[in-house]
């Protein structure tokens, strides 16, 4: 089912069009991650998706409604944050859960149980003027949390903090995900996104390049990497293995794609030659490597591997 | 909804620290305003007096320009740093309606009008209830001219706090909106003599900071045909047209503003 549709999702300010066409689904318990350097729209998509941007054109269906009137109503099944933490710097995290929670018409009963589950229970009466950024981005999604959203979007949820921090969110995310809730988490760290999203949308000035499983993403031919004492017994051997296409040397290696993606049979093969691997590596394409494919250099400078 | 958002704000600004230290400021200010006339009276020996009801006067009128420019301060600091803090798009983004988040801002120009009114009724109140004497001829306006006055100062300070809340809305920023209310202030009373230099006194008059100003005139109450209203050209009828007037053009033109802008 399909929780969020975007369709021709477009942004223009004056002459720059900061989102263009933008087309993509969103399905009930995915983890879709939102892909692209800075500048590429991902905020501005989100924005439009929560209504504080409004869109130059386009079309938003989120929970099955695309009126004006029914939008806003099932904007209230979706919780989230975007671009940072944005907190009440003098009141305390429990007070800036009381005051979302009082927004989405919950009682305090529902502030405590929210602090507990990000851990914050202990800070809770300290003004969020002196938590870390990483008690922030907590804070913030357990305030997301509230009244327990169908769909959760996190706009860059692990900007600025360490890597610590950024495992603690991460784990959050999964925990929300596993918990069957659909999530929309725009980033520009490519192993945030291999690690959490199960379908990724890659944007590049605006304009969505692909969008598609993250599995698919990274599919395609594998390719193996081979080392052994010997080069040339071990060229021989594998050009005779009828699954054995594309065969390269380089930097005292050999590297070929199995047709059968089946390495164990090559190695059953080549030990009854007599020759055992010092190496076999599958080399399947990362995420990294189709992002930077898709994005050219432009994305490249920007995107960050993995921290 | 409105209630809560309204709510809401009242809680936040309990909670701000500025928010007390701008009103200790201003009862600072007051107690100085109206600790002149009780300290000379006080000192008289019989030939001054700072009681009631004759103090009541000095009470309804003598503070509420600084009132109001606090107001302004006020409505400033309680709506730029939504925008500083970008809680006012959280505030959306967790289910609040845009209509609902400006009426919860635009709830607390008459809140803080009240307020601040009720600081100059409190510490005039006290110091001209310690002055009060029997022995003293006492003055005393009808209770109608006490009832505008107070009306009057309210809807003055409503006006100046539309004008904060517009110049806030459109600049979203503390310090810029905090200059640019107090620049307008000025800007009106030349903008004023200019038109007046040019002959269009009629157009003068009608600025928002005139007709604040003419608000928050005592004499204006008065009845028809005293003397201390005579140099006064208003009629009190049209002064509370044009002032509520100008109250909802700079709220509807407020409330557009944040309507088209993203957040």
């Amino acid at each position: 089912m399909s929780i969020l549709s975007v369709s021709g999702l477009t942004k223009r300010y004056g002459k720059l069009l900061a989102v263009d066409d933008v087309t993509f689904d969103v399905l009930e318990g995915q983890v879709f991650g939102f892909l692209g350097p800075n500048g590429s729209g991902k905020t501005t998509t989100i924005g439009m998706i929560f209504g504080i941007v409004t869109p130059t054109a386009g079309h938003l269906t989120l929970f099955g409604s695309d009126s004006p009137k029914a939008l806003a109503q099932s904007r209230t099944r979706l919780g989230g944050t975007l671009e940072q933490p944005n907190l009440y710097p003098y009141l305390t995290g429990r007070e800036n859960l009381r005051l979302v929670a009082a927004i989405k018409r919950l009682d305090d009963s529902h502030v405590d149980p929210a602090l507990k589950a990000v851990d914050l229970s202990a800070a809770a009466d300290r003004t969020t003027k002196g938590y870390s950024l990483g008690m922030k981005q907590r804070l913030a999604l357990a305030a997301a949390m509230l009244g327990d959203p169908q769909l959760l979007i996190f706009d860059e949820p692990t900007n600025g903090l360490d890597p610590e921090g950024m495992q603690e969110i991460r784990e959050l995310i999964l925990k929300l995900s596993r918990s069957g809730r659909t999530i929309v988490l725009s980033t520009h760290l490519l192993a945030e996104v291999e690690r959490i999203c199960t379908h990724v949308a890659i944007l590049k000035r605006g304009r969505l390049l692909r969008s598609a499983a993250v599995s698919e993403l990274t599919a395609g031919a594998p390719v193996f990497r081979l080392r052994t004492d010997n080069l040339l017994t071990l060229w021989e051997a594998v050009s005779k293995y009828p699954a054995a296409q594309q065969m390269r040397r380089e930097h005292g290696a050999i590297y070929t794609e199995l047709a059968d993606a089946d390495p164990a049979s090559l190695c059953r093969y080549l030990a009854g030659l007599g020759i055992y691997l010092a190496e076999l590596t599958n080399l399947r394409p990362t995420l990294e490597e189709t992002f930077l494919r898709l994005t050219g250099s432009d994305g490249a400078a920007d995107a960050q591997a993995a921290p | 909804m409105i209630f809560t958002a309204y709510r809401l704000e009242l809680f936040k600004m309990r909670k701000r620290l500025v928010v007390w230290v701008a009103y200790l400021c201003f009862c600072l200010l007051t107690v100085l305003i109206f600790g002149g006339p009780f300290y000379a009276a006080q000192r008289s020996h019989g030939h001054g007096y700072f009681g009631f009801p004759n103090a009541l006067q000095t009470i309804l009128s003598a503070a509420t320009g600084t009132a109001s420019i606090f107001g302004v301060v006020l409505i400033v600091l309680m709506v730029c740093n939504e925008f500083d803090w970008k809680t006012s798009r959280q505030n959306i983004i967790d289910g609040l309606s845009k209509p609902q988040w400006f009426a919860g801002k635009a709830l607390l120009i008459p809140t803080v009008a009240v307020t601040l009114y009720l600081v100059v009724f409190a510490i005039g109140g006290t110091l001209a209830f310690i002055g009060t004497s029997a022995s003293q001829p006492h003055s005393v306006d009808p209770t109608s001219t006490y009832i505008l006055a107070a009306c009057g100062a309210l809807l003055a300070m409503a006006c100046n706090g539309s004008i904060a809340l517009l110049i806030a809305l459109s600049v979203r920023s503390t310090g810029p909106a905090l200059a640019a209310a107090l620049i307008y202030q000025v800007f009106d009373a030349i903008a004023a003599t200019s038109l007046r230099g040019l002959h269009l006194q009629a157009v003068a008059r009608y600025l928002p900071i005139q007709v604040h100003n003419a608000l928050l005139v005592y004499d204006q109450y008065l009845p028809y045909g005293s003397s201390a209203r005579s140099h006064l050209d208003w009629q009190t009828g049209v002064l509370f047209l044009a002032g509520i007037t100008w109250v909802a053009v700079l709220l509807c033109v407020s409330y557009r503003i944040y309507m088209k802008r993203d957040l």
